[in-house]
């Protein structure tokens, strides 16, 4: 089977230093595949090694089978972290440009561009210049200028930033529509919680080297359902030192409580009843978040 | 080849469509046309003032005379100059003083002094507030030149018209000769070579800077990272200078309708007064085809160096350290241009024209004075072209990397890292 993208052990060093280090991966179609790590961990520089912009000074990059070429990049799309469009060009009009650049002819493209502007309440702005749209409505532009010539493969970096709740929404939609349709979509993001809603395979990676990737699900499992989950009113200080306690994370109202042993759950939720009000009291997985936190700290030191 | 397209037609409308181009298009003819146009009217359009001078002619002699050729110069009916003869016996400096007070009660605009032995001396003095009306002053200055001569002549005993005649002014004639024949010259060559290399500066600059501000507003505005992800980046290059070199075309041939036309007017309305026959204006095909050749390369080799510069920075006022080499080598030929028409085929003049940076202007300043050989030429066309190549050559490989990198400007030695850079 061909991969939709495969990264094989690349590298890059800006001035003698690695900003992404014998990173590998692979992509299958209607994958959604989630780069996390940290800020500076080499996302963005990842990223655009994959779409050609630079060039790896070690490995290899295929895309949908083949070495990156002008015909591959028009079935790719991407949403770059910095976004940009021509501020005086109207956006109707920029957004059939950049269309007709990755091949589309004209009428398909204005379709569909209008399809897409109406689904993204931005029917009403097509004549308006990009400069005279808000932060939001530029975003949601520069995402249908990434996805306006159905590509297969859609690099988005950094794609729920600066979007208010009900757009992320929105967005979360669209990308597992597109998953649906059997497109593969790669997206970084240091927010975990929109992760753990979308993706099914992640590489979580620090000072360009990956410390852990694999599918979502699995990555759970291994650490385990040794974390409870408990809503609260009160305070949880009193847990301080208490023996089967590895770690607390404590939130307020809510805190995730990392165990020594699964086993000693009753006895927490025995201690914990007797001191303060508890509303829910949960054995889960670990989140994402506690995962991130724990692997990107014990590196860190 | 399809991408290339787009990416001209979106510069090409994008920039004919502003209203900066648009106002710059029509306002330049207008503004020519206002200069042609509003000179001729005016003087068509006499004030209808009249001069009240008064006279004090103490010689007797000229009076007369000088009313009669001045009314011979009256307009719509009303004489322009409106003379009062003011009898010179008596006490002068009296009479004087009081001339004096009634121009200055506006009950006269000046008054002229003719003394008694004018046709020996010639001295005349005018008297007014206004002495500053160089036309007017000119024609009563000869009237009167011409009345004393006539006096002095037949005083001698002389016939004024047969000296006249005798004593008329050649004319010389100035005739250019070239390979296509001879045609007199009257310094429109000078003046249409003048025009023709000025053109070709300004717009090599204009147009040089406008693809620099679109390269840094491209990357300024982070669009280029989407549209390197479409196109190649030498596409985009070669996409902006031949869109901005379209606008640049579009524009200069708008100009040069509007020229044509008011020329038109302006011949014909010359005609109407001129005595003198007018000197046809012809541009010979030639040079055309010659302004045609350097516009474009030059503008290419121009324009590729300005994107260089560019892709380079990170704002404009950067830009505007970075541009002074190329702008040096636009500002030196046009130094050099009073030496180049006075000696267009000395050998500093014939070595410079054949630099390349140079050639656009200087070698098109010598053809335009006296053509040099037509191997000079040829070679200087060459040499320009393969230049040119070259320079966009290289120019795309900074392009490449400067368009995507942010921050500090490169230094030398990082530049010739990015030209190794593929």
């Amino acid at each position: 089977m061909t991969y939709s993208l495969s990264l094989d052990r690349i590298s890059k060093k800006y001035d003698g230093l690695y900003a992404v280090k014998e990173l590998s991966l692979q992509l299958s179609p209607g994958v959604i595949f989630g780069l996390l790590g940290p800020n500076g961990a080499g996302k963005t520089s990842t990223i655009r090694m994959i779409m050609n912009i630079t060039i790896p000074d070690e490995g290899r990059i295929q895309i949908l089978g083949k070495p990156m070429n002008e015909e591959l990049k028009k079935r790719l799309g991407y949403l770059p972290e910095e976004r940009g469009l021509y501020p005086k060009m109207e956006v109707a009009e920029q957004l059939l440009f950049l269309a007709q650049l990755k091949g589309i002819e004209q009428a398909k493209a204005k379709a569909r561009i209008d399809g897409w502007l109406d689904r993204l309440e931005l029917g009403a702005w097509k004549t308006k210049k990009v400069e005279e749209l808000s932060k939001g409505m530029q975003q949601k532009a520069q995402f249908i200028a990434t996805v306006a010539h159905d590509p297969d493969l859609i690099i988005l970096d950094e794609p729920f930033a600066g979007l208010d709740p009900i757009n992320v929404n929105s967005l979360k939609d669209i990308i597992l529509e597109m998953k649906n349709q059997g497109k593969t979509i790669l997206f970084s993001t240091h927010r975990m919680e929109q992760v753990e809603k979308l993706c099914d395979k992640i590489s979580l990676i620090n000072r360009g080297q990956d410390i852990l990737s694999g599918d979502l699900r699995a990555i759970k499992q291994q650490y385990g359902k040794d974390t409870v989950m408990v809503e609260y009113e009160g305070s949880l200080a009193f847990l301080n030192g208490f023996a089967p306690i590895a770690k607390i994370d404590d939130y307020g109202n809510y805190a995730e409580i990392k165990l020594t042993d699964r086993a000693h759950a009753h006895e927490v939720l025995k201690k914990i009843v007797n001191e303060i009000k508890v509303y829910k009291f949960e054995m889960v997985e670990p989140s994402l978040n506690e995962i991130f936190i724990e692997r990107v700290g014990s590196t860190h030191e | 080849m399809n991408n290339l397209f787009l990416i001209i037609r979106r510069e090409y409308l994008q920039r004919v469509r502003t209203k900066g181009f648009i106002i710059s298009t029509l306002l330049m003819p207008l503004l020519f046309a206002a200069l042609v146009i509003i000179p001729i009217a005016l003087t068509r359009l006499q004030t209808g003032e009249q001069k009240r001078i008064g006279v004090i002619d103490q010689s007797g002699l000229i009076y007369e005379d000088l009313s009669q050729s001045l009314n011979e110069k009256s307009e719509n009916g009303r004489p322009k100059f409106l003379l009062t003869k003011f009898s010179a016996e008596g006490d002068i400096a009296a009479l004087r003083s009081q001339l004096k007070a009634k121009i200055i009660n506006n009950q006269l605009d000046a008054y002229l002094f003719i003394g008694r032995d004018v046709t020996q001396k010639g001295a005349v003095d005018y008297h007014s507030k206004n002495v500053s009306n160089f036309m007017e002053l000119r024609a009563l200055e000869s009237t009167i030149s011409a009345i004393i001569i006539n006096r002095r002549l037949s005083q001698v005993g002389l016939d004024p018209v047969k000296v006249k005649s005798l004593v008329r002014r050649i004319d010389l004639k100035t005739i250019r000769i070239s390979k296509q024949g001879e045609t007199e010259d009257k310094g429109q060559t000078f003046a249409i070579s003048y025009a023709l290399v000025m053109i070709l500066y300004g717009s090599l600059i204009f147009y040089g800077v406008s693809i620099m501000r679109s390269v840094i507003e491209e990357k300024s505005s982070r669009i280029v990272e989407i549209l390197i992800s479409s196109v190649r980046p030498f596409e985009l290059m070669l996409g902006k200078l031949i869109g901005v070199g379209a606008v640049g075309l579009t524009q200069i041939l708008i100009w040069s309708l509007f020229l044509t036309l008011l020329s038109l007017y302006g011949v014909a309305m010359i005609s109407v007064f001129a005595t003198q026959s007018i000197p046809k204006i012809e541009i010979p095909p030639s040079l055309l085809v010659y302004f045609v050749v350097y516009y474009i390369s030059g503008y290419f080799l121009f324009g590729s160096l300005y994107a260089a510069i560019g892709a380079m920075v990170n704002s404009e006022q950067e830009a505007q350290q970075a541009q002074a080499p190329i702008l040096s080598f636009l500002i030196i030929p046009l130094v050099l241009m009073t030496f180049i028409i006075r000696a267009p085929n000395s050998t500093f003049s014939t070595v410079l024209s054949l630099v390349p940076f140079f050639t656009p202007l200087l070698m098109f300043m010598r053809i335009c004075i006296e053509p040099p050989p037509l191997f000079q030429i040829l070679g200087s066309i060459l040499l320009l072209l393969s230049t040119t190549v070259l320079i966009m050559w290289l120019v795309s490989k900074i392009y490449r990397v400067g368009i995507l990198m942010y921050g500090k400007k490169p230094t030398l030695p990082e530049l010739i890292k990015w030209l190794k850079y593929t």
